[in-house]
């Protein structure tokens, strides 16, 4: 067991994953007004996990997925990544760039949309956390990546250089006129940054 | 069949015969893999991060490269394998992220580490083998593609898949 894990508490991890849940549902109604469409929201389930098994959580390390990645910057640095498999980054990218070909991978150009709509999507996970918590998240440039789970997992691992870092996971499911897209919501907060957060909360932590 | 061992992040095993090593989804990190062709064993080091370890631990002895090639070497010496024998190949060590950069074509401040990574590992595993007096005989490293590899103890075969750039062997 890792110093790390034990640094949480049952109590925050309860609230924490809550918010992570609200937040999930602003990202959903930020899709909705980029898309012009209802957009259906499945409950999140939001868990809290090392970060080396995000990849086996998605669906194993060589199955083929979109990322963007944004640093966290201010009171509350971290990082935060949005995970979708191929079929929900193509046709996010989609409501975009107009429709790809079925089962058509994100060339470079709509690959800055997927970018840019990835991040859009983060930015308003981030201001529904920023006004529970009254802090200012601050995204850096996002990243994108597309191939395989467990090479753009394990990129961040290096990047962050903790392999026991604990991470919270939110699996959550959009439906965007029945087209189904399915995608992870990983935040890595950095030391610190958790109790800052549920001090805002007002949860005691001993 | 053969049996094949699951090498993960950090981790570093060393076996025999007719087993097959593999690494799933390699990114920045880097493969070391080395290879007794008359013992016929085998090993790999998933190596993570260039550098030296602070502290050595069993589950995470391929995290560093330079202190993953000195475990590597020593477990493949304990598992039968002679230095003289011993060749390397490496494999990995992309730039996984793409990331904007502004109009002087800087890349903006934020990510100094995971845009390099890749390129460091590469360059601190070749230092660290060459400092083992080992030869590396075949590589497949950088670019901006992730992947996953089998290594057959037996041949010293090392087939390469992604899914961005179609399959090789080394």
């Amino acid at each position: 067991m890792s110093k790390r894990e034990r640094e949480y508490s049952e109590v925050e991890i309860d609230a924490f994953t809550e918010v992570c849940n609200i937040c999930a549902g602003h990202a959903a109604a930020a899709l909705s007004k980029i898309v012009d469409t209802k957009v259906e929201i499945s409950v999140p389930v939001a868990r809290i996990l090392p970060l080396s098994e995000v990849a086996e959580s998605f669906g194993g390390p060589e199955r083929e997925a979109a990322g963007v990645y944004m640093r966290l910057e201010g009171a509350c640095p971290g990082s935060i990544l949005l995970l979708l498999d191929r079929e929900s980054a193509v046709a996010l990218t989609g409501y975009l760039t107009g429709k790809l070909k079925q089962g058509e991978l994100p060339e470079r150009a709509t690959l800055s949309a997927f970018q840019e709509i990835g991040g859009m999507l983060l930015g308003s996970y981030l201001n529904a956390l920023g006004q529970i918590t009254k802090y200012k998240f601050k995204p850096l440039v996002p990243a994108v990546a597309v191939d395989m789970a467990g090479a753009i997992i394990g990129t961040i691992i290096a990047d962050l250089k903790g392999i026991n870092l604990w991470v919270f996971n939110v699996e959550t499911k959009f439906k965007v006129s029945n087209e189904e897209i399915a995608g992870h919501i990983v935040m890595f907060p950095d030391e610190g940054t958790l109790k800052r957060i549920t001090e805002r909360l007002g949860i005691s932590v001993e | 069949m053969n049996e094949v061992i699951r090498v993960g992040l950090a981790e570093l095993k060393v076996s025999k015969n007719s087993t097959v090593l593999t690494c799933a989804g390699l990114g920045s990190c880097v493969a070391v893999i080395m290879h007794d062709p008359v013992a016929k064993v085998g090993g790999i080091a998933h190596v993570m991060l260039p550098g030296r370890a602070p502290e050595v631990r069993a589950e995470t002895a391929g995290k560093y490269a330079f202190t993953a090639v000195e475990l590597l070497l020593a477990k493949m010496e304990s598992a039968g394998a002679s230095r003289d024998r011993i060749k390397c190949k490496i494999v990995g060590g992309s730039r996984m992220f793409r990331i904007e950069t502004d109009l002087a074509g800087k890349i903006p401040g934020g990510y100094p580490r995971s845009v390099s990574i890749g390129e460091r590992n590469v360059q601190a595993v070749k230092t660290s083998i060459q400092e083992a007096g080992l030869e590396i005989v075949a590589e497949d490293t950088g670019g901006s593609h992730g992947r996953s590899i089998r290594f057959y103890v037996n041949s010293g075969k090392v087939e390469i898949t992604s899914i961005m750039v179609g399959s090789t062997e080394i």
